[in-house]
């Protein structure tokens, strides 16, 4: 009788361990599926360039009309990375 | 016979004064005349002009001061005026700026497009006009000013990055990369250009292509936290856990961003699960 009670709690433990352990790997399997199809956001937008006084955008070094002009992105007022 | 003699020494002394000022170079217009005129249009005229001027002196100025309402109040005043050029969009201009830093990206959007309505070469007001469709999630509206402002300055960075931008939001992941790689090709010391050209590749299914530019943004900022974590998720989609393990790791010591650091985290830690 104690032998039948000691097979019996072995293997429902058995059963339960085997059905944990596949489950944990399926759960496993799920979160690196989700990693792996991590959806990454493009890169910021940019700031606005600045205000711009009486002159106009013409006639004298107006900041903001040099930046949306600049041929390099580093004079452009474009996102940074460090950080980011 | 006083009055001649003084204004003869007027005069000398002017001209005395004048004659070493004209021999250094002077790059200062003279002084502008002061109008005289009795006729009461005229001075309307006039005096609406001034008006216009001293409130973009004070607009500009409230804007230096981030006093938002008071620029907002300013502009509004002055294109009910109907400016002249440039006036005109330069007022619309920094109306649109003052919304747009309140949060009020349909009127600062309908602004900037007044701006560009009465001067079509405003490049700053293209630009602006494209990012606040972007924070207003309109991305239709947003790809039609990026087309505008590229075909306006095709060598434009800025004019390059936003359409990209608004490329990889529409889902264009061709137009995406094509642009992202114009704005590398002049600029390839751009860590940014090559994380976005990494995600068009990713979308496309390249990764190996992702992988090497993701790389290469992380060698030009080694402190590029999303270029890692990027790259972790391309890695990992490769099948390379550890390196992917690594990258996420690197990802954790570039950053202080407690955002960035909790989805390297949790990334890496569904890695050692």
């Amino acid at each position: 009788m104690l032998g039948v009670s000691r097979r019996l709690v072995f293997g429902t433990a058995l059963a339960l361990l085997t059905l944990a352990s596949a489950g944990f790997a399926r759960a496993s399997i799920v979160a690196l599926d989700a990693v792996a199809g991590t959806q990454l956001d493009a890169s910021a937008i940019p700031a606005q360039l600045g205000p711009i006084n009486e002159l106009g955008r013409n006639g004298w070094h107006c900041e903001p009309e040099q930046g949306a002009k600049a041929r390099v992105a580093h004079e452009a007022t474009l996102p940074a990375s460090d950080g980011y | 016979m006083r009055f001649s003699v003084t204004c003869g020494f007027v005069f000398a002394a002017t001209v005395a004064t004048a004659a070493p000022l004209g021999l250094s170079a002077q790059p200062y217009a003279g002084v502008t005349p002061i109008p005289r005129t009795t006729d009461a249009a005229a001075l309307h005229a006039l005096a609406t002009h001034r008006e216009i001027i001293e409130r973009i002196k004070i607009g500009f100025e409230a804007e230096g001061a981030q006093n938002w309402s008071q620029a907002v109040d300013e502009f509004t005043r002055v294109v009910a005026l109907d400016p002249p050029e440039p006036q005109g969009s330069t007022a619309y201009y920094d109306l649109g700026f003052a919304h747009a830093e309140r949060d009020e990206f349909a009127a600062a959007a309908s602004a900037y497009e007044k701006a560009i309505a009465l001067d079509a070469g405003f490049l700053a007001a293209r630009a602006n006009l494209v990012s606040v469709y972007l924070l207003a999630g309109n991305v239709p509206a947003a790809r039609a000013a990026a087309d505008a402002f590229v075909a306006a300055a095709p060598d434009s960075a800025r004019a390059l990055y936003e359409r990209g931008i608004t490329a990889l939001h529409a889902g264009d992941d061709a137009t995406a990369l094509r642009d992202f790689r114009a704005l590398s090709s002049a600029d390839p010391s751009y860590a940014v250009a090559h994380y976005d050209i990494a995600l068009a590749e990713q979308q496309l299914g390249r990764f190996d292509d992702a992988e090497r530019e993701l790389r290469a943004a992380i060698v030009l900022s080694p402190h590029y936290t999303r270029a890692q974590i990027a790259l972790g998720a391309v890695l990992l989609h490769e099948g390379k856990k550890d390196e992917a393990r690594l990258a996420f790791d690197g990802a954790l010591a570039g950053t202080d961003d407690p955002a960035l650091r909790n989805l390297a985290e949790s990334l890496r830690d569904a890695i050692a699960r």
